[in-house]
């Protein structure tokens, strides 16, 4: 294997093989290696002028001929015997195919093209931007190069912007107002000295019922733009002082509450007690696992549909109505022998409001006046999706009916969250033995 | 009674109520236990452990200087004046030369670049910067700053943030190195935190032993804010006390939380109402004569300010706020006049730093609530004559109502001395020379008045009156010793007389090694 790997979002690091060749490497052939992985395909005459800008014509090949050399030298040594940079069509200068090439650039602009519109990917997006494009390098005797770095700095960093907006767009719609509020704080470390975004903030904290944050937030806004540009905020942002004091009366956080919806949560050693004594014909228990993989949206509707379909007859089945097999569909296959015609509707908003009430709908159907309960194991690997269906359906049958029980610690995040609007109950063993 | 050192035959001008003079003073444990006006007894001289004989020199009590931006004051020293500059090619070569006595990589900042000065009328751009400087970050500010010039070294170093206001760009779109406005806050904010205490230390060290030099004992900080940085205000925080003389930190921010917890009893210096007369942006109530339809601009609404002041003064804070302009002055005295409204059972001793355009009606208002007025009379030597720069943006009719320190002390405003430095540097004998020979000569002060602006009325202006300010019994022995005496010697010349030696707490931390100097008898 012969694996050369090159970031440059951030401090440049340079790998060959999983191992540092940083050192080995002086600026010059580091910069000219960055700027090749980037550029891919570059004239030698175009590099020689580029990069000894002051020399002359002569002096300025044989510095480019003696760090070719230089690098085909190093990794002839690492490699065995293989160059790294060979010439190609006459002058163009291309890293040969012998060696993988990786670099953080190429997935970021990968993913960034095809995948932007993804949470996942955009996570992963703002994971690969470690910093600014070659962060803290520039060269000495090069316009040109330099040049090339703000171009390049800017891009990315325009790009990186655009991801923490996405993402922050993402859990807004979410109602994660917490990792919202995190990614606000990633886009004002860019830039602290932009009113609108504490201005968000400070809506974002309102929203989250946390007047103690947004009145921080609000101050800190004012000492900023005191502090650093000696100017008063704008009349709309010093208006907001206004609503955050009108919160002060109201108990913000009891508003969207709704104290009698309640869920339980138990802990891992707590499972096989609750199972062996649950076991009642007056009852049904049912356990689905939560598995860790984030990127399968609706993965763990897909089991309850599982589940559902392994614990009715056939005859219960076939009783429900074929449309809502077919939204079902959509997100578990086993639904196909319930239903003739497909439903075809593409906007994935609504999408997800019917899948939610086709699931709702399925379980009220089957469970009839049955007491149960759904007992969610690994609640922490929830996907974003089923999380949100867990809100969906506590609010439409305000926690009756099916019950809700979820194997989790108390100070998972997403517990915290459902915290907000609904009341967590310990489990009592003999509620259900009784 | 046992004394650590007599100091005898002297001129001691005590600053005094009654403007004293004696002849001797005793000092135990840095402070004055017994003073005369004739020859010590032979009491005080045996129990005397050392003697030192003044020579007949005058001694004053150790200067204040009320208004020091003091770790500018010390960057300044490691810096590039370019206040003189003509023209980008004397630029460059300024910074050549400066580059040659600097490790790689160290930054270096050229302040007071005058625009209208060079032959150029226009910055220098990043790529000349870079012909200059390849590997030392350059970081230029302009006079007034709001302009910052950067080499690709320097722009490289702060992660700059693309989308902000004020960047300018080239042909390419890309960044020329010049930043105005936010852009230019953010980058100024940027390069000063990249500025290590151990040059704040080194700068500060510099500036402390030049003030010491000139007399000064005590010196008003004003750190932090505007066009400053936090980490000054906390480096003053920090190492005040590892200084010869007394540095008081003004911190210039609006954090009542912060002053709180770092037990200040003062805030403000430089919380800046207006800007100032040479960048046009003090705030007057008729437009400058040399811009028409500018009348300058007030940065904070009334209500903003009397909210911030009301809330300083509700905890008993002392507050100096920066007035310049008619505008502002009245700005600022409506916000101590609010608060007091609410609250008047706390000797405050608020303060309006610089008061320049200040007609009797301020002075009355400000004499009324026992403000302190900080005033600079080195300004007018440098701006108040005739063709200057008060003339010039003011009018000759305006630029002759400008620094009445006449009529403040007629008011009976309390009058504390300062350099402003680094805008003036920090010389206390130049400012009494200034107050006396005023540039609008029925301005100036008595000799007597203009030493009282500098010790005793300094100490005042910081609640140190009660054992400072005055070379009185119980007081600390802050001392300065001159080659002449301010009283006797011809007014104009003032500002020729030389500091012999300072002592602070008894102690001497500076003497000029030639003549007059005192001498330790014992
Ligand atoms: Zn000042």
């Amino acid at each position: 294997m012969k694996e050369l790997r090159i970031d440059l979002l951030g401090p440049i690091k340079i790998e060959y093989n999983n191992k540092s060749i940083y050192n080995k490497l002086s600026h010059k052939a580091r910069c000219i290696l960055c700027y090749l992985v980037t550029e891919k395909y570059v004239s030698k005459e175009k590099l020689a002028c580029m990069f000894w800008e002051e020399s002359s014509e002569s002096a300025s090949k044989y510095n480019l001929r003696y760090n070719i050399w230089s690098v085909n030298k190093l990794f002839k040594d690492l490699s065995g015997d293989e160059a790294l940079l060979l010439e190609w069509d006459k002058d163009r200068l291309i890293i040969s195919d012998h060696y993988t090439v990786k670099s953080d650039i190429e997935e970021f602009n990968e993913l960034f093209i095809n995948k932007s519109n993804e949470y996942e990917s955009l996570s992963e997006l703002k994971h690969k931007y470690r910093g600014s494009f070659l962060e803290g390098l520039h060269l000495k005797d090069s316009f040109e190069f330099n040049d090339w770095l703000f171009f390049l700095r800017e891009a990315y960093q325009r790009k990186y912007l655009e991801i923490l907006q996405k993402t922050f767009q993402h859990f807004k719609k979410m109602n994660l107002m917490e990792k919202s509020i995190e990614v606000m704080e990633e886009i004002l470390l860019l830039n602290p000295l932009d009113e609108d975004i504490y201005v968000e903030l400070i809506e974002l904290h309102l929203l989250n019922g946390d007047r103690t944050c947004a009145l921080k937030t609000y101050n800190r806004c004012v000492h900023v733009l005191r502090e650093e540009l000696n100017i008063s905020p704008k009349e709309t942002t010093v208006a907001l002082l206004k609503k955050i004091k009108s919160q002060e009366q109201m108990p913000v956080k009891d508003l969207p509450r709704h104290h009698n919806i309640s869920f339980y949560i138990i802990s891992a050693n707590q499972i096989e007690s609750l199972i062996s004594n649950s076991v009642d014909s007056t009852k049904k228990l049912f356990f689905v696992n939560a598995i860790p993989l984030k990127n399968l949206n609706y993965g763990l509707l897909a089991s309850v549909i599982d589940l559902m379909i392994n614990n009715y007859s056939v005859e219960h089945l076939s009783r429900i109505q074929p449309s809502i097999w077919s939204e079902l569909y959509r997100i578990n296959i086993r639904t196909r022998p319930y239903f003739k015609e497909f439903i075809h509707l593409n906007s994935p908003d609504t999408e997800k409001c019917r899948i939610f009430s086709a699931l709702t709908e399925l379980i009220n159907q089957l469970i009839e006046k049955q007491p149960t309960y759904f007992l969610i194991n690994n609640f922490a690997y929830i996907d974003n999706f089923s999380f949100e269906y867990i809100k969906y359906a506590l609010y439409k049958n305000s926690g009756l009916n099916p019950k809700l029980i979820l194997v989790s610690d108390e100070h998972n995040e997403k517990i915290q969250e459902l915290k907000n609007f609904f009341t967590i109950l310990k489990f009592d063993f003999h509620m259900i033995i009784d | 009674m046992t004394y650590d050192i007599l100091f005898r035959n002297g001129h001691i001008i005590t600053c005094n109520n009654n403007n004293d003079t004696y002849q001797w003073f005793a000092v135990k444990d840095g402070v004055i236990k017994k003073s005369g006006e004739n020859e010590p007894n032979d009491m005080i001289l045996e129990n005397s452990e050392e003697i030192v004989d003044l020579n007949g020199n005058t001694v004053l009590p150790g200067f204040y200087d009320t208004h020091v931006h003091l770790v500018q004051t010390g960057l300044n020293y490691l810096g590039l004046d370019l206040y003189h500059v003509t023209s980008l090619e004397e630029l460059f070569q300024k910074i050549s030369t400066q580059i040659k006595h600097k490790t790689p990589g160290t930054i270096i900042r050229g302040y007071h670049f005058d625009v209208t000065k060079v032959l150029e009328k226009r910055f220098p751009t990043r790529k000349e910067l870079d012909k200059v400087s390849p590997s030392n970050p350059i970081w230029i500010n302009s006079i007034e700053f709001h302009t910052s010039a950067l080499n690709t070294s320097a722009l490289t170093m702060i992660d700059l943030p693309y989308h902000i206001d004020g960047i300018a760009r080239d042909e390419r779109n890309l960044p020329m190195g010049l930043f105005t406005g936010k852009a230019s806050a953010f980058v100024r904010n940027r390069m000063l935190k990249r500025i290590d205490d151990r040059a704040r230390m080194k700068g500060v060290s510099i500036a402390v032993q030049n003030a010491i030099k000139m007399g000064v004992t005590t010196i008003h900080a004003m750190e932090g804010g505007f066009t400053f940085h936090e980490k000054d205000a906390q480096f003053i925080f920090k190492n005040s006390s590892s200084f010869p003389i007394d540095i008081l930190l003004y911190y210039q921010t609006f954090d009542l939380e912060k002053i709180n917890s770092m037990h200040l009893k003062r805030l403000g210096g430089d919380i800046f109402l207006d800007g100032s007369f040479g960048s046009r942006t003090a705030a007057i109530s008729s437009e400058y004569s040399d811009d028409p339809n500018n009348k300058g601009s007030l940065y904070f609404s009334q209500k903003e300010l009397n909210y911030f002041v009301k809330e300083a003064h509700q905890k008993d804070l002392q507050i100096a706020l920066h007035a310049i302009g008619d505008r502002a002055i009245d700005q600022a005295l409506k916000a101590y006049e609010y608060a007091i409204s609410f609250k008047d059972d706390y000797d405050n001793r608020h303060r309006i730093e610089h008061f320049e355009l200040s007609d009797e009606s301020h002075m009355k208002r400000a004499a009324n609530m026992s403000l302190v007025i900080s005033v600079q009379p080195a300004f007018e030597h440098r701006w108040g004559f005739k063709d200057g720069m008060y003339e010039h943006r003011l009018g000759i009719e305006r630029a002759r109502r400008t620094n009445n320190f006449r009529k403040m002390v007629d008011h009976g405003l309390k009058l504390c001395g300062s350099s402003d430095s680094d805008i003036t540097s920090i010389n206390p004998i130049y400012g009494i020379h200034c107050a006396v020979n005023h540039s609008k000569p029925e301005y100036s002060v008595t000799v007597s008045e203009a030493i009282k602006m500098f010790t005793i009325n300094g100490a005042y202006s910081c609640h140190e009156e009660a054992f400072k300010g005055s070379l009185e019994e119980n007081k600390l022995a802050d001392f300065v010793i001159l080659d002449q005496n301010p009283y006797t010697i011809e007014p104009t010349n003032i500002k020729d007389i030389q500091i012999i030696s300072t002592y602070k707490e008894g102690i001497q931390i500076y003497s000029v090694s030639s003549k007059n100097r005192a001498e330790v008898v014992r």
